[in-house]
């Protein structure tokens, strides 16, 4: 009698040793990492206790989807807007950070449209998350292949990537912490579609890059880029790299010229292979990140 | 000898060179009668001093200027006390601050009243405080509303026996009000909510019992005629702004413009521009009193540039509308009809997928001063052409966040602009513009020298001949301009000024 019911009592203790495992693995699986190990991530919670401890992913996701992925990609693998579905994010250290970026916005990014505290936490909580997957394969290209056909193409002539190249066009150092694979996709092949937008005024956006035509009350014309404008002047780079500061008066003509790139387009010039391979090294440019 | 009585407030444009009250006049017109400055020689303005402020919100005051001592005030309500000759700070007041780091309305602030022998103020903990004017010491200190949710952002508007302040906070659904305090004690003499209660009239206009989160905020100085006994004052946005499904009904009185008896605060007449809004269109303006000949009949005559994108003229003894034009371009109603009610668009509320509509969300027409010049007869203002997305939301209500219902994005961003715009006075018909490179946040001045002052988001401030548009002179003063420009003479030199960034500058003639 004693051996059986010793037994059962060994059953009965590895049936609930295993439907503990099993519950708390449901658990994990239905609320996400986040919300099993709370306490790791309370350590960056500078933002009410309960709010981000009960934060829940699934309707952050859902919100996430709704707000941020015209930009930051459905699953955050980037776009116009960075990815987000890394472990680092430069810009948010903490998640009273991510928080603020939010309800503030940064940079060309708009804030969020109206969400209480509660939502915000949950959006926190879901790119949190994001930076907990493994980063997808969006780039399918070979970067090192990509470094030869930078290099081939002339990009270096307009672009500086670590310190090398001519400061004409964008910076592309940390390109990849700042656009997403289609996005540089796009730029490469119509980049007129795909101008930077700045901040040259607070609550609106504007082209960066923009190719301006203008001439001169004695009949000069300058073409290059806009640097900067207000409603007295505009400041403008030319092809040749030289500054140009000129008053409004003394214009004629302006003629900015949205929609168009200063940059010519690579999709006749470089194989679609090596379009990848070029996409695939830009998007790997990420610095420390 | 007191020394601003109300009489020399009243009589403000004989002594052109003190700026007495946040308009120049009580009649609301940001017109200087000085004309020393013209257009001849404005090209040949200065630097006077600057005045760095320790605001760690934008510094959007007006200063007030009386007998060479100038007040302004910074985020909060911190007062100053400048020397309006050197720039040199002579005394300066801290007030209480709200607590938390989140404050439900951003603290900026607007200017003082000064009246006798003090200077008026409302802080963002929505207290009124009288301050002695020689010494800054606190004479009174009322609080207006405790708690949170609300705030004061505007300058208080001193008149004979009353300070009359309105409130900041309609976003939150707190319902706004109007109120008058004794200028001697701080005691509250009246207050009139711009949202019924229950049992009181208008309240029918309120669906679902949603007047008791109605917002109506009242956060921009009003105007005084001292002749009709008659106040003006407008109001803000019901909430929740976006989403409007629950409070069906017309929402008195959001979006008007109400005449209130200073004795006892009562609404003597109303008028209401934008009925049932849903695009976050506030009435918030200064309204601007004239009289004027319409039809071969003077008329009295109180004007007002909306954020809805029309030019309102009202009789301003019965409220009569007299006359309604668009200065920028709307896509949201059809016209007016004979009583002046909009006749909206099908299509033009807030959806789920975004509807596109002209002006946008921070409105033709905002806080920002227009002024009115009675030598051009012009009604002079800083407008926002820029479209917005307006997506519909759920409805959340949390006691001290904003209760909005959806949200907006600036989708057109890249086609909007503003412009300084001339509007003939009796009719909106526009005269002149001078095109701005972005949606201004500043407002106008304009003189008896013929001069139009303004400021861009870009940070420049300009001056525009007042005849024609023509650009007379420029500076770049390197930070946006969220400014209303004034002028004023000290030792017969006529002076103006004006606040970029985080700094107020005084030019004036070498």
């Amino acid at each position: 009698m004693k051996a059986k019911s010793g037994r059962l009592l060994k059953a009965l203790l590895l049936l609930f040793l295993v439907a503990m495992l099993a519950g708390v693995f449901l658990y994990g699986m239905v609320v996400g990492h986040y919300e099993m190990f709370p306490y790791y991530y309370l350590k960056n919670a500078q933002f009410s206790f309960g709010k981000v401890f009960m934060a829940d992913v699934g309707e952050g996701k859902r919100l996430f989807e709704a707000q941020c992925s015209r930009c930051h990609g459905t699953d955050g693998s980037g776009g116009e807007g960075p990815s987000l579905n890394r472990r680092n994010l430069k810009n948010a250290t903490t998640d009273e950070d991510l928080r603020r970026i939010l309800t503030a916005g940064l940079g060309s990014m708009p804030k969020v449209m109206q969400t209480t505290v509660q939502e915000q936490a949950q959006i926190v909580a879901y790119v949190r998350s994001l930076g907990k997957s493994s980063p997808k394969a969006t780039a399918t290209g070979d970067p090192k292949r990509g470094k030869d056909v930078y290099a081939n193409a002339g990009c270096g002539s307009c672009h500086i990537i670590a310190g090398v190249g001519t400061g004409f066009g964008p910076e592309l150092s940390e390109i990849g912490t700042i656009r997403g694979a289609p996005y540089l996709r796009t730029a490469l092949v119509d980049p007129g579609a795909a101008l930077p937008v700045g901040t040259f005024t607070v609550n609106d956006k504007y082209i960066e890059y923009l190719p301006v035509r203008v001439v001169t009350q004695s009949g000069t014309e300058v073409r290059g880029i806009r640097l900067s404008e207000d409603t007295f002047s505009i400041q403008l780079l030319d092809v040749a790299n030289q500054l140009h500061s000129l008053r409004k008066s003394d214009l004629r003509e302006i003629e900015e010229q949205a929609g168009k790139s200063l940059m010519p387009s690579y999709k006749d010039e470089l194989t679609a292979p090596q379009i990848e391979d070029l996409v695939a090294f830009l998007a790997n440019l990420r610095g420390k990140n | 000898m007191a020394q601003v009585p109300f009489e020399r407030v009243v009589h403000a444009d004989e002594t052109p060179s003190d700026w007495l009250t946040y308009s120049g006049n009580y009649a609301g017109q940001r017109f200087s009668r000085l004309s020393q400055l013209n257009r001849s020689n404005v090209n040949q303005l200065k630097l006077g001093w600057v005045y760095q402020a320790k605001s760690t919100s934008s510094f959007e005051t007006t200063p007030i200027i009386a007998d060479g001592t100038m007040y302004i005030t910074e985020t909060y309500g911190v007062v100053k006390a400048l020397d309006a000759r050197s720039g040199r700070l002579l005394w300066s007041y801290q007030p209480s601050k709200p607590k938390g780091e989140d404050l439900s309305v951003n603290p900026v602030n607007r200017g003082v009243a000064l009246l006798d022998n003090t200077v008026y103020v409302g802080t963002a903990k929505t207290h009124l405080v009288a301050l002695d004017a020689k010494s800054g010491a606190v004479r009174w200190e009322t609080v207006v509303h405790p708690g949170t949710g609300y705030a004061m952002t505007s300058a208080p508007l001193a008149i004979d026996h009353r300070i009359i302040v309105g409130v900041a906070g309609g976003d939150n659904g707190e319902r706004g009000f109007v109120d008058a305090y004794d200028p001697q004690t701080g005691k509250r003499l009246w207050r009139t909510y711009t949202i019924p209660a229950a049992g009181e009239p208008g309240v029918e206009t309120w669906a679902n019992k949603s007047y008791e989160t109605g917002g109506g905020p009242t956060w921009v100085t009003g105007s005084y005629d001292p002749v009709l006994h008659l106040l003006y004052w407008g109001v803000g946005n019901p909430a929740p702004i976006w989403n409007g499904t629950q409070r069906a009904g017309d929402n008195l009185y959001t979006n008007s413009l109400l005449a209130l008896d200073p004795k006892d605060g009562k609404v003597k007449w109303y008028f209401q521009f934008t009925p049932h809004d849903t695009h976050d269109w506030d009435s918030n303006h200064i309204p601007v009193l004239f009289d004027e000949m319409i039809n071969g009949k003077m008329r009295k005559i109180v004007a007002v540039a909306n954020r809805n994108g029309f030019y309102y003229v009202l009789d301003r003894e019965t409220g009569e509308f007299l006359s309604g034009t668009p200065f920028v371009r709307q896509n949201w109603a059809d016209g007016l009809d004979a009583k002046g009610r909009p006749i909206f668009r099908p299509g033009s509320e807030p959806t789920k997928e975004g509807s596109l509509i002209y002006p946008g969300v921070g409105g033709a027409a905002n806080w920002w001063s227009p002024s009115y010049s009675p030598q051009t007869k012009l009604f002079y203002l800083a407008a926002g052409e820029r479209g917005t997305k307006f997506f519909l939301g759920d409805l959340k209500y949390q006691r001290g966040e904003a209760y909005l219902g959806g949200g907006v994005r600036h989708d057109d961003a890249d086609k909007s602009y503003g412009a300084i715009r001339a509007l003939e006075s009796t009719t909106g018909k526009l005269k002149w513009e001078f095109k701005l490179f972005s949606p201004p946040l500043s407002g106008v001045l304009s003189t008896a020298g013929g001069l139009v002052f303004g400021g861009t988001q870009e940070g420049n401030f300009f001056a525009l001949d007042a005849e024609n548009g023509k650009p007379l002179w420029d500076v770049t003063l390197g930070e946006e301009m969220k400014t209303n420009p004034i002028s004023f003479a000290v030792d017969g030199k006529q002076y103006v000024a004006a606040t970029a960034g985080h700094a107020l500058f005084v030019f004036k003639l070498p």
